[in-house]
């Protein structure tokens, strides 16, 4: 079985975690490219923001829709592969609606000026829509594998820690603090010596209105929160089913490679399943080549026996050569510290994690065909027998 | 101190902005580097984040209390908490007042919900340091922002939402308005959009601009395209590396000499090279066009790690204003 195999076999979700810049959602894109070439119905789920999987897969538009993507021009079938761009804005506006006690309750949150903040800023909003819609979308039963490219964190660990953030954020005691403080403020004098203290303080940074204002919209955005938290059981337990699978994407670097090991640890205490590591953009070695540690003469002899080469005079040559050579040396000086990376890594976690290095291409990866290359690239891993 | 030739390192108040994995920190690091070898006392501010600055000094990961990591070089790690305590500090002036109403849990919590106010006073303070004095002189030349790569490294936008979005009057419109002349003082202030030359980073940064343009009427410094290939092939090279690996290629079809495939992949090396550059080139193009702004090269590196001494050709790099090959 290769690697790439054994990351899709045994999950029906996959969540690709990650830093920034890692190449997380062209990857997201391509394993779900390869789950549906073997006729999984599969959705590919991603973040808003920078219209990033539509780019990845070459289509002008992608919508908070599910969308279908033809691989019929790699070869695939017309229909298994879906993707979805979640709109964040959006997704938390259906939380909403869903949730909200009464349409008086609904419209006063909706119009407030203070909801677009909530809904899209606060520590642990994205990823609370992320977690909410990937919920909804596995639960329809529509897709055998539902593949999530989680928000851009600078840290991987974050999408974790979010929802827990985002609660703790919206803790009951601010909003009945809240609700107190605005209630008595409404009538004035009644404040206690120490609440006025507070609220006079507070005041001097923030302005009376927005106390009040804010102090509002907390009031009727807490009834929401009771099914806030039963959602987010609902998703941890999504989270921890065995065919929940996390698959993080790194770049070859060590300190990124360092944050694979940190986040598996993480993976570990929750109880989650890792399913494998990318590594993408790995450099291809050169110290098995003859010529790596040759003289310039050497390998400017090697040309020298090429056809057109006798056009080329000596100097000519011997320059090409030393230029082939330190640029050789450049990519090979990365590859070895980058092989050696991904090796400790790989026997670090062992066999039932597959470590999958994906080289770096010569031009970026942003259309139909340049996945599919990607994708096969991908596919020649295999899995290493022993350690 | 300052000439026409480089204005990259000329101001005193420099903001590094762009998306995650760009190479900000790295730059950042570089830039103080370079101006501190320069002669110049420099902090090196930071967001919230976990330090790695510190260590590439031989130090203690950085905190939020200011520490000189090499000569004039110094670092802060600041945290929203912090930055309000001493915002609040430096306004209210009663210590007792502050703890008695900002340490209780419940007021932080509060805080924490109001638009843009943690970037407010995190931007705040890094302004403050700017201004500061100590013995009857400025206490830093330069300050140097390592912008947070949260919400899209839209970190500046929030400044003007908590106007548009959030607070209608009182003391923190005041200090969005300041905030917000402070990042158009272009006497002053230089803000830097960094990126590498790849399809998504250039678009986000294109768009980062028109953004800044737009809703806070910010006319960015400059862009700094970071990890660029140095191009060591010239055109006719690369045309002569192409003829001799085809021809190398009709010979290894015929017989599979291990000789002549280690010496195709010497070739194919060069060409997988220039096929970077020129994919480089391409959006190197489209970041000048579109963005009208002046576009500054750093070379890409070829040390795994980053270490004190690969930083210390950046800085020289940026001492010289950028490659403009």
């Amino acid at each position: 079985m290769t690697s790439l195999e054994q990351m899709l076999a045994r999950a029906n979700v996959l969540v690709c975690v990650g830093s920034g810049g890692v190449g997380k959602t062209t990857t997201s894109a391509v394993l779900g490219m390869h789950a549906a070439m073997n006729g999984r119905r599969t959705l590919v789920m991603t973040i808003d923001p920078a219209k990033r999987l539509a780019n990845s897969l070459g289509i002008r538009a992608l919508d908070h829709d599910v969308l279908p993507i033809d691989l019929r021009s790699v070869g695939g079938p017309r229909e298994t592969l879906s993707a979805t761009m979640l709109d964040m804005k959006r997704a938390f506006d259906e939380i909403v609606e869903r949730q909200a006690p009464d349409p008086a309750t609904r419209d006063a949150i909706l119009g407030n000026r203070f909801y677009r903040f909530f809904s899209t800023s606060l520590a642990g909003a994205q990823e609370l829509s992320a977690s909410e819609r990937l919920h909804d979308v596995v639960r329809s039963g529509e897709f055998d594998l539902v593949i999530l490219d989680t928000p851009p964190t600078s840290n991987a660990l974050d999408f974790l820690d979010a929802p827990m953030r985002f609660h703790d954020a919206l803790d009951s005691s601010v909003v009945d603090f809240m609700a107190n403080l605005g209630e008595r403020v409404g009538r004035r004098g009644l404040l206690s010596g120490g609440s006025q203290l507070v609220f006079r303080t507070l005041t001097r940074f923030t302005g009376t209105e927005l106390f009040t204002e804010l102090g509002e919209f907390l009031h009727h955005f807490s009834s929401l929160f009771e099914g806030f938290r039963e959602r987010t059981r609902a998703t941890a337990a999504l989270f921890a089913e065995p065919e929940t699978r996390f698959v993080i994407i790194s770049s070859p670097k060590p300190d990124t490679l360092g944050e694979a090991r940190y986040f598996r640890e993480r993976l570990q205490q929750l109880g989650l399943h890792l399913g494998g590591v990318v590594v993408n953009r790995v450099h291809q070695p050169f110290h098995e080549n003859r010529f790596a540690e040759a003289a310039p003469n050497t390998l400017a002899d090697a040309l020298d026996t090429l056809e057109g080469a006798d056009l080329l005079g000596r100097p000519q040559l011997l320059r090409l050569a030393r230029k082939l050579l330190a640029n050789a040396h450049e990519f090979d000086r990365l590859a070895l510290s980058e092989a050696t990376a991904i090796a400790e890594l790989a026997t670090e976690f062992g066999d039932g994690v597959p470590v999958l290095p994906v080289p770096l291409f010569p031009s970026d990866v942003h259309s139909i065909e340049g996945l599919d290359h990607m994708r096969k690239a991908m596919a020649q891993g295999r899995v290493s027998s022993g350690s | 101190m300052s000439t026409s030739r480089n204005r990259l390192l000329d101001h005193r108040f420099i903001i590094n902005t762009g998306k995650g994995g760009v190479g900000k920190t790295t730059l950042s690091v570089a830039m103080a580097m370079a101006m501190a070898r320069a002669g110049r006392r420099v902090l090196l501010f930071q967001f919230n984040v976990h330090d790695r600055v510190g260590p590439i000094f031989g130090k203690p990961p950085v905190g939020p209390e200011i520490v000189e990591l090499a000569p004039r070089l110094f670092a802060v790690n600041t945290t929203p908490p912090d930055a309000m305590r001493e915002y609040v500090l430096m306004t209210l002036r009663v210590r007792l007042l502050y703890r008695a109403v900002f340490e209780n849990r419940t007021v932080a919590r509060f805080l924490r919900m109001i638009p843009g106010l943690p970037e407010l006073v995190m931007l705040g303070k890094a302004y403050y340091h700017e201004g500061e004095s100590a013995d009857g002189r400025p206490r830093f030349d330069a300050v140097i922002l390592d912008a947070p790569a949260t919400g899209h490294g839209m970190f500046l936008l929030q400044i003007p939402r908590v106007i548009s979005d959030a607070v209608a009057d009182g003391p923190m419109v005041g200090e969005a308005h300041r905030m917000a002349e402070l990042l158009r003082d272009r006497q002053r202030t230089r803000i830097n959009l960094i990126t590498l030359t790849e399809e998504m980073p250039v678009n986000e940064t294109l768009e980062y601009q028109r953004r800044l343009r737009e809703e806070l009427d910010i006319e960015p410094g400059g862009i700094i395209a970071n990890s660029v290939y140095p191009t060591p092939f010239s055109a006719t090279e690369v045309r002569q590396l192409r003829d001799l690996r085809d021809t190398l290629r009709i010979r290894t079809n015929n017989n599979h000499d291990s000789g002549e495939r280690d010496l195709s992949s010497m070739l194919e090396a060069a060409l997988f090279r220039d096929a970077r550059c020129a994919m480089q080139k391409g959006y190197l193009d489209r970041l000048e066009q579109e963005s009208g702004a002046p576009v500054i090269r750093i070379h890409h590196r070829f040390e795994p790690t980053l270490d004190a001494a690969a930083l210390e050709f950046i800085a020289t790099e940026l001492s010289s204003g950028g490659s403009t090959s």
